[in-house]
């Protein structure tokens, strides 16, 4: 035995003696309330999302599951208290485009979104559509590009997120779109139908009553597949155009914690996600349940990532460069 | 009306009835109470109302809603502190009148105009909700900017004394509405790198500071000696209000329903815009002016009813179209949805059970609401009884803890702090905080749809023209500009 293997075994005692703690608490694992941070306020969609998460994962991992809204600092706070505070297992929180992709990019935040996370899998999607006022000269998406191409077309959306599949069919087909935004999503539906702008982007939450009732006509899909609830219309990309907006969301801890509290979680997720119940009442908000593992989830984002920065740019909300 | 009997006939059941009473009343007491604001109640009740019958909690929880109302306009009174931005002018004369010693005809009055400015809302979305969500979707980005335009005129009416000084506090609210995200491409804009202005200042921190905790340092500046204790009233109707106070309140009642109503179906902040309005219109039409923010009896009436039959108002755009008109009635919404009733414009054709079921609960409710509420003043009126040594202490922990509660954001309540000094220093300078208020609500929506309407027009001004609409609301305000300028140039000659 020379000196070196002494240090190597020193190292690994070391390595031991740190790790040991955190397989401690493992075992211990739930040791009190977990909490769930969410960025939004309650009743936005995600915080509804959360609540019905929430009480599955109650059930499955023995412990009270508490959604808390730290609402603000325009969806920065949520995500920045997430990535600081204790990574000891009883804190996760919501992670979305907007935590790793358009709040980084659009201002100074305390957190390095790549690093700052443990990805425990993604629980939802939402799905967008194209739709213009069913009155209106608009009637498809064919309609919509040629019009385009004569005089620019106003649409309105409420977040960047939204608007992806819009910038690509207009990159694709050389019409002019301009988007307006409105602060709400049913707010901009509302703009479209009363002819105050051309179109609008938004999820099928927020269309479905005025398509239902009439005065709003669903273009086409704009996310991966058609919508279940409107199985005739296509997607973008099956009318020819390779556009499509993704609105995924799940849930991270903060970087650093113990993997089998880790695999543990990401275990009850999945479980719960095979849940018919939690599904359908996640579904009944007109979201997609999804679920992805930690792993497929950090690549969707860095994915969607490539495709929404040269948009951010493009809008002018990108942060300037420091 | 037989789809309402219906409703009624929904209602009326004894579950029902009992939910309607605990929404209401738990309404009612979170309104007074610091801590737990609506917001807070009704999320922690939604999970409760999953296992229950779908009508039954939608009765609730709208339960909860109006009976915020009521309870807010208590502690505005009676503390000076507003619970909501639609209870900030009831805080202007109705807390004048509180110290004057008429907190019990304050609340009296407010109870009673909240109660038929309620009713007459009701009645309202009875017979006219269709072709008033029709009237909604009207309203794009021109018709807002120029509807918010007009409210900015009101400036020139809310002032006490003179005009440049109106003005002033009119620039220091827009200025304060502007700090936050942009509007339209969200990035920060003047908040200094401080994560907690990122979404700008909240109202309820705004609110509090300016009003209630620059109330309390008003109070701790007076010798112990100064502090008069107010005569309470001293029998069973001590709320009822005098002949005179009575008869000078028909008139604000009534117009502060007609216009709350019609202002509060317009989804964003109507509520608050009414109340405000009601305000400046009552003041230039009443025969003492001079009496505003000294305990006129109209500066009460007028904006309590009209902010009651907003909050009826805001139900229409609520139920037909499904935009919520602030955090409230958008966690409503949400528990709508959980329970699998859309609201939107086929909520009437498909789920009309639920509609008329909710429409009914509210006259119930209201009325619920007067009963639990008139008895309960004579006891609300005794807080004025304790010592103020005691008081001001607790009126200091009731406006941080509500200002906490708000957003349970610990940097809310340093705001709040440092808008109680600055509102301390504004008042004792005579400068009216209402105006702040007024201009910091309705600033951030005039820029966003100044700016909305002109990306539409790629930057054609004519658009703020281009409907009856909105060139009616251009005329209205220059209108209000005009006349509100008329009688200080005749004096000045």
């Amino acid at each position: 035995m020379n000196r070196r293997t002494v240090l190597k075994g020193g190292t690994a005692l070391a390595a031991v003696s740190i790790a040991a703690p955190a397989l401690g608490q493992s075992a211990k694992w739930p040791a009190r309330e977990i909490s769930l941070i969410n960025p939004n306020a309650p009743g936005a969609s995600t915080d509804l999302t959360a609540r019905i998460i929430a009480q599955a994962l109650e059930k499955r991992l023995n412990a009270t599951v508490i959604v808390k809204n730290v609402v603000g600092g325009a969806g920065a706070l949520g995500p920045t208290t997430l990535a600081q505070s204790t990574p000891d297992g009883h804190t996760i929180g919501l992670v979305a485009i907007s935590s790793h992709v358009a709040i980084p990019n659009m201002m100074k935040v305390a957190y390095e979104p790549w690093t700052a996370f443990d990805i425990i899998g993604q629980v939802a999607a939402l799905r967008y559509g194209i739709g213009a006022r069913a009155d209106g000269p608009i009637k498809s998406i064919e309609d919509l590009v040629n019009q385009g191409k004569q005089k620019q077309l106003t649409y309105s959306s409420n977040n960047v997120t939204n608007v992806v599949a819009m910038f690509q069919l207009a990159k694709l087909t050389g019409a002019k779109f301009r988007w307006v935004v409105f602060p709400g999503g049913v707010e901009s539906v509302t703009a479209a139908i009363g002819g105050h702008v051309d179109a609008v982007i938004q999820t099928v939450a927020e269309m479905r009553p005025q398509i239902e009732a009439g005065k709003l006509r669903l273009l086409a899909s704009a996310a991966e597949a058609r919508w279940p609830d409107y199985p005739d219309v296509k997607t973008l990309r099956e009318l020819g155009y390779d556009a499509v907006s993704n609105g995924p969301f799940g849930y991270a801890f903060p970087k650093g914690v113990d993997p089998a509290i880790q695999d543990r979680m990401g275990k009850a997720l999945a479980d719960v996600m095979k849940d018919e119940t939690v599904t359908s009442q996640i579904a009944k908000l007109g979201i997609q349940p999804v679920y992805r593992d930690g792993k497929a989830y950090g690549e969707l984002l860095k994915k969607i990532e490539t495709e929404l920065v040269p948009i951010l740019k493009e809008t002018g909300m990108a942060k300037k460069p420091a | 009306m037989e789809a309402l009997l219906g409703g009624f006939a929904t209602t009326l059941t004894l579950d029902n009835l009992f939910y309607c009473f605990v929404g209401a009343f738990l309404g009612t007491v979170v309104g007074i109470l610091p801590g737990l604001g609506p917001l807070t109640t009704i999320a922690i009740l939604l999970p409760i109302t999953f296992k229950m019958d779908v009508t039954s909690a939608i009765i609730m929880l709208s339960g909860i809603y109006y009976g915020v109302a009521y309870g807010g306009t208590v502690t505005s009174v009676l503390m000076r502190i507003p619970g909501e931005a639609s209870s900030v002018v009831t805080c202007l004369d109705g807390y004048e009148m509180a110290r004057k010693g008429r907190a019990g005809a304050a609340l009296g009055i407010a109870g009673i105009g909240s109660f038929f400015a309620g009713t007459v809302g009701v009645i309202g979305i009875t017979f006219l909700s269709p072709p008033l969500a029709e009237l909604v979707i009207k309203f794009g980005p021109a018709e807002y900017a120029m509807l918010m335009l007009a409210g900015l005129t009101m400036v020139t009416y809310m002032s006490n004394g003179s005009l440049p000084r109106a003005l002033l506090m009119a620039a220091f609210g827009l200025l304060l509405g502007t700090i936050g995200s942009d509007p339209l491409n969200m990035t920060p804009r003047l908040t200094f790198g401080v994560l907690a202005l990122g979404d700008g200042i909240n109202l309820v921190p705004l609110a509090i500071g300016l009003f209630g905790l620059s109330e309390v340092l008003f109070m701790a500046r007076q010798k112990p000696e100064d502090m008069k204790v107010l005569p309470p009233p001293s029998h069973l109707l001590g709320f009822m209000p005098s002949r005179e106070e009575a008869r000078r309140s028909v008139g604000p009642v009534a117009r502060g329903t007609i216009m709350g109503f019609l202002v509060g179906l317009l989804p964003g902040g109507g509520a608050v815009l009414a109340s405000f309005l009601s305000y400046g219109m009552e003041r230039k039409l009443s025969k003492h002016p001079e009496e505003f923010g000294k305990g006129a009896v109209e500066g009460l009436a007028g904006p309590e009813s009209a902010n009651n039959a907003g909050t009826a108002g805001a139900f229409v755009p609520l139920l037909c179209m499904g935009i919520p008109a602030n955090a409230v009635t958008a966690l409503l919404l949400g528990a709508f949805i959980i329970h699998g009733v859309t609201p939107g414009p086929t909520i009437l054709e498909r789920q009309p059970e639920i509609f008329w079921g909710v429409v009914a609960s509210m006259y119930i409710g209201n009325i619920m609401l007067l009963i639990l509420n008139l008895p309960l003043i004579g006891l609300f009126v005794r807080i004025l009884d304790i010592p103020r040594a005691y008081l001001t202490p607790m009126i200091l922990a009731v406006c941080l803890i509500g200002v906490y509660s708000s957003n349970g954001n610990p940097a809310d309540v340093v705001i709040a702090v440092i808008f109680g000094f600055i509102g301390y220093g504004l008042r004792r300078h005579g400068f009216d905080l209402g105006i702040v208020i007024l201009a910091y609500v309705l600033g951030p929506i005039f820029e966003r749809s100044v700016r909305q309407s002109l990306a539409i027009s790629d930057g054609d001004p004519m658009i703020f023209l281009h409907s009856y609409l909105s060139a009616g609301f251009a005329l209205v305000a220059v209108g209000l500009l005009v006349a509100g300028l008329w009688p200080k140039r005749k004096k000045a000659a």
